[in-house]
């Protein structure tokens, strides 16, 4: 039951980084721009940033699905979620209302405190996985 | 027992470490060559390159509250550099859109305005230098002298929540 909880999470996990990561891929300038106006990356970091990122998010979500670097990508993406929820948490107390430049440009993608919730729920869900790998607990 | 889990815990650890490094390399290498070959391909050291240096323009650049007066005022005439998808989605009010896709349309610039009108350049950030020099450059070649640069940029422009519109709806 714990593995397919598992398996379950792990490729919920992974779907939702590849659909979180095409808009970015089909459009590199605009997130460019969500980037830099989340104000925390050195200028010259932004668009090295925009290019590779969604890259690493999709890589990292194929593989969960497919069960391939599993720890490797498990770390990655938790690393990459606590990043954005970091990134989220500042803006908002700094009070900007800036695109969170998540899922989307297509829909009014704003910053708010249910991004963030929802980011600490995915780390949760990370963490989970990770820790609770079936290698360690024996039920794989 | 708790040793074991532990020790097995660790030795994971190791792996998922050297599998990151792993993909991050992947994702590097194959975004770095998707961006190459890309038509509208991302600069990825925009600014500092000596390719931008030696483009620059000599024209006035324009902080945020001087671009902000100028607009009041209403004599001026606003160029987006951007490209035409990014113009399209969200502009400043009343900005026409020049790019370096469609640097044709400055003809069509010449025979609606004078030659004496100030033209204001700008695009996404001050990341985008190259391409507001480029743009200035080419203005100032066909005759036009009174041209000023605001760097800063439409990211500044509507984090201060001044007047954009859209190429189709209208909104602020």
């Amino acid at each position: 039951m714990k593995r397919k909880i598992n398996a379950l999470f792990r490729i919920m996990l992974g779907i939702i980084f590849i659909y979180a990561s095409i808009h970015k891929l089909i459009d590199p300038y605009t997130f460019a721009e969500t980037v830099y106006n989340y104000n925390l990356l050195p200028e010259n970091f932004v668009n090295a940033f925009a290019v590779i990122l969604p890259w690493l998010e999709i890589i990292c979500g194929f593989f969960l699905i497919i069960g391939l670097y599993k720890q490797g990508s498990l770390l990655i993406i938790n690393f990459l979620l606590i990043l954005f929820s970091i990134s989220i948490g500042i803006n908002l107390y700094r009070g900007n209302n800036n695109d969170c430049g998540c899922f989307g440009i297509e829909t009014i993608d704003k910053l708010n405190l249910p991004h963030l919730i929802a980011n600490i729920f995915l780390i949760l869900i990370g963490t989970y996985i990770f820790l609770y790998d079936p290698k360690i607990n024996n039920y794989d | 027992m708790v040793y074991d889990k532990k020790s097995i815990w660790f030795s994971n650890l190791n792996t998922a470490l050297k599998q990151a490094a792993l993909i991050l390399i992947l994702a590097t290498l194959i975004a770095l060559t998707t961006n190459e070959f890309r038509e509208a391909k991302l600069p990825i050291f925009s600014s500092n390159s000596e390719e931008t240096l030696e483009l620059k323009v000599d024209c006035p650049l324009l902080t945020l509250e001087e671009a902000i007066k100028k607009y009041q005022e209403g004599k001026s005439i606003f160029i987006d550099a951007r490209p035409k998808q990014e113009y399209n989605k969200e502009h400043i009010k009343g900005a026409i859109n020049i790019s370096l896709e469609n640097l044709t349309d400055i003809l069509s610039l010449k025979e609606n305005i004078t030659l004496d009108t100030e033209i204001i350049i700008y695009s996404a950030s001050a990341k985008d230098e190259l391409s507001i020099n480029l743009l200035a450059m080419t203005l100032k070649d066909i005759g036009f002298h009174n041209i000023k640069l605001f760097l800063p940029g439409f990211s500044e422009w509507k984090k201060s929540k001044l007047p954009i519109e859209t190429t189709n709806e209208k909104k602020n």
